[in-house]
């Protein structure tokens, strides 16, 4: 039996606004796909031949012998994985289909494919063998939390093997957990993947790094958990320990973190993460009462708490590349500049800016559906680089100038930063 | 930090700035979220100041139970070990 994942396509914030990439003098990341198909694909059985395609920058085989297509997507892509799954199915293809969109808007995804709604790990035996039988079901919905204690190692060679001239990303993810018992606004985790968080042992996390660095690549811990108190920051202190103790640089390229968590980590473990190779903080923005509250001139004290943050990281000896989300019901028009103001006084040397974006499965989303404020569901602009809701304090074309603005009076005085190396003047935009 | 009432002004202290307002303003029956706004990220920030200040181990799972002022001291008395709660 042949299966074939695919990637689809979506645009980032330099494809929506080519003008970007006129005024940041850094290089637009090009970066891998998330975790969900590698992971997929190492619980696979070896019965199935499986192949791989990256709708972004090559064809996906519609006409080729296949007997099920796994599309992999989030809300970004979702309108082109839709219009992949039709596409596949007119050509006879049995279609499944699944990750963070799909869990969320299942009736919405399931026009076009069946579904797999939640973690597809423990599912997945299953809906192969349903697709071997040719009997797919409309959907499939992960009850139980997958124990994270069993899970083999991501098939993180199928994203390698596809590396060429033009795509050859530097870092790749490296899960850290599962779910998550926050509430913050503007996450889904918790909805698609439980609400308790189940950390993977160290012993995985550290493979993970592993075999990329065996491959030359470093890894991204992209979740925002590694300073969380009690077990998280427990594996952060482990991790950061075992890279300490190979003695080399650590093949990390940033953890993701937020200014509260900065504020209130210990100084010990910033320095021993610095002392390990760590160099660049992922700072998320948006969520926490520092970056929801701090630029609108009402909130001196959470204003100074975001310099704080910016600062303690960069007096760590880690830079702290903050991501700023434009458009909370606290933001106003002055919010732009207030926003620069506090990157210059810190001495913050690289940034991005999204829109604020609703995803659907967020609690954000439910408040904007509540409140009629949802202008459209072209999924397409559901990605941080455009304005999808009706913001609360300025009219939506006001917010998307403020956006295109912002990237341009930022990096206007860091015209400089094009004359770093490769690594460090890449950005995502 | 081995005085409950100095633990009680750490508590009062952390939630103060996180939250921009003054310890004396801070009741000990207001609830967390819905009478002082503290979000998620809120919460864990001032979970993990107290793990750091008082050198105790706690779980996010347990800060997401926390419902008001009085839970969250009564939460750093429970967790402090016997010697600084001496």
């Amino acid at each position: 039996m042949k299966l074939r994942f695919v990637y689809p396509a979506f645009n980032r914030h330099a494809e929506d606004h080519p003008e970007l990439l006129d005024v940041v003098p850094c290089d637009e990341y090009f970066g891998p796909p998330s975790l969900g198909i590698a992971s997929l694909a190492a619980v696979t059985p070896e019965s199935w031949d499986l192949d791989f395609r990256d709708d972004r920058f090559e064809d996906v085989g519609l006409e080729d012998d296949i007997d099920l297509v796994a599309i992999s997507t989030f809300t970004p892509s979702a309108k082109r994985a839709m219009e992949l799954a039709d596409a596949f199915r007119e050509h006879g293809k049995q279609v499944v289909i699944g990750g963070v969109f799909p869990s969320h808007m299942p009736e919405v995804a399931g026009e076009h494919a069946s579904v797999v709604v939640g973690e597809g790990d423990g599912i997945w035996p299953t809906v192969l063998d349903d697709a071997a039988r040719g009997e797919l079901l409309p959907r499939y919905e992960a009850t139980e939390p997958v124990d994270v204690n069993t899970l083999p190692l991501p098939r993180i060679d199928l994203y390698l093997d596809k590396e060429c001239d033009d795509y050859h990303p530097s870092d790749y993810p490296v899960q850290q957990s599962r779910g998550c018992p926050m509430k913050c606004v503007a996450c889904a985790i918790p909805g698609s993947l439980g609400r308790r968080l189940r950390p993977l042992p160290i012993e995985h996390i550290v493979g993970q790094v592993e075999q990329l660095a065996a491959r030359g690549k470093l890894g991204s811990l992209t979740e925002d958990t590694c300073l969380f108190p009690g077990a998280p920051q427990r594996h952060t202190r482990e991790f950061v320990r075992a890279l300490l103790e190979t003695g080399r640089e650590a093949p990390v390229s940033y953890l993701g973190t937020s200014m509260p968590l900065i504020l209130a980590a210990d100084g010990k473990l910033l320095d021993e993460m610095r002392a390990s190779g760590i160099r660049m903080f992922y700072l998320v923005g948006g969520f926490d009462p520092i970056t929801r509250q701090g630029f609108n001139r009402k909130h001196p004290r959470q204003r100074q708490r975001a310099v704080d943050a910016i600062k303690k990281s960069i007096d760590h000896g880690i830079e702290p590349y903050t991501s700023f989300l434009l458009g909370n019901d606290d933001d106003d028009e002055g919010s732009f500049d207030e926003m620069l103001a506090v990157a210059d006084e810190a001495g913050l040397q690289k940034a991005e800016f999204a829109i604020r974006t609703p995803y659907p499965g967020t609690p954000d989303w439910h408040q904007m559906l509540a409140e009629d404020r949802i202008l459209h569901r072209d999924w397409s602009k559901y990605n941080d680089a455009n304005v999808v809701f009706q913001p609360a304090q300025m009219s939506p074309e006001r917010l998307l100038q403020g956006y295109l603005d912002i990237w341009r009076d930022f990096y206007k005085s860091r015209q400089n930063l094009s004359k770093l190396d490769a690594r460090d003047r890449t950005i995502q935009f | 930090m081995t005085d409950k009432s100095q633990r009680e002004a750490l508590v009062l202290a952390s939630i103060a700035e996180i939250l921009e307002m003054e310890p004396g303003d801070i009741s000990h029956d207001a609830r967390m979220r819905e009478d002082l706004g503290m979000d998620s990220l809120g919460s864990l920030e001032l979970l993990s100041t107290l793990s750091r200040e008082l050198n105790v181990d706690l779980e996010i799972e347990q800060a997401m139970e926390i419902e008001t002022v009085a839970d969250t001291l009564r939460f750093v008395e429970e967790h402090v070990t016997p010697s600084e709660s001496a």
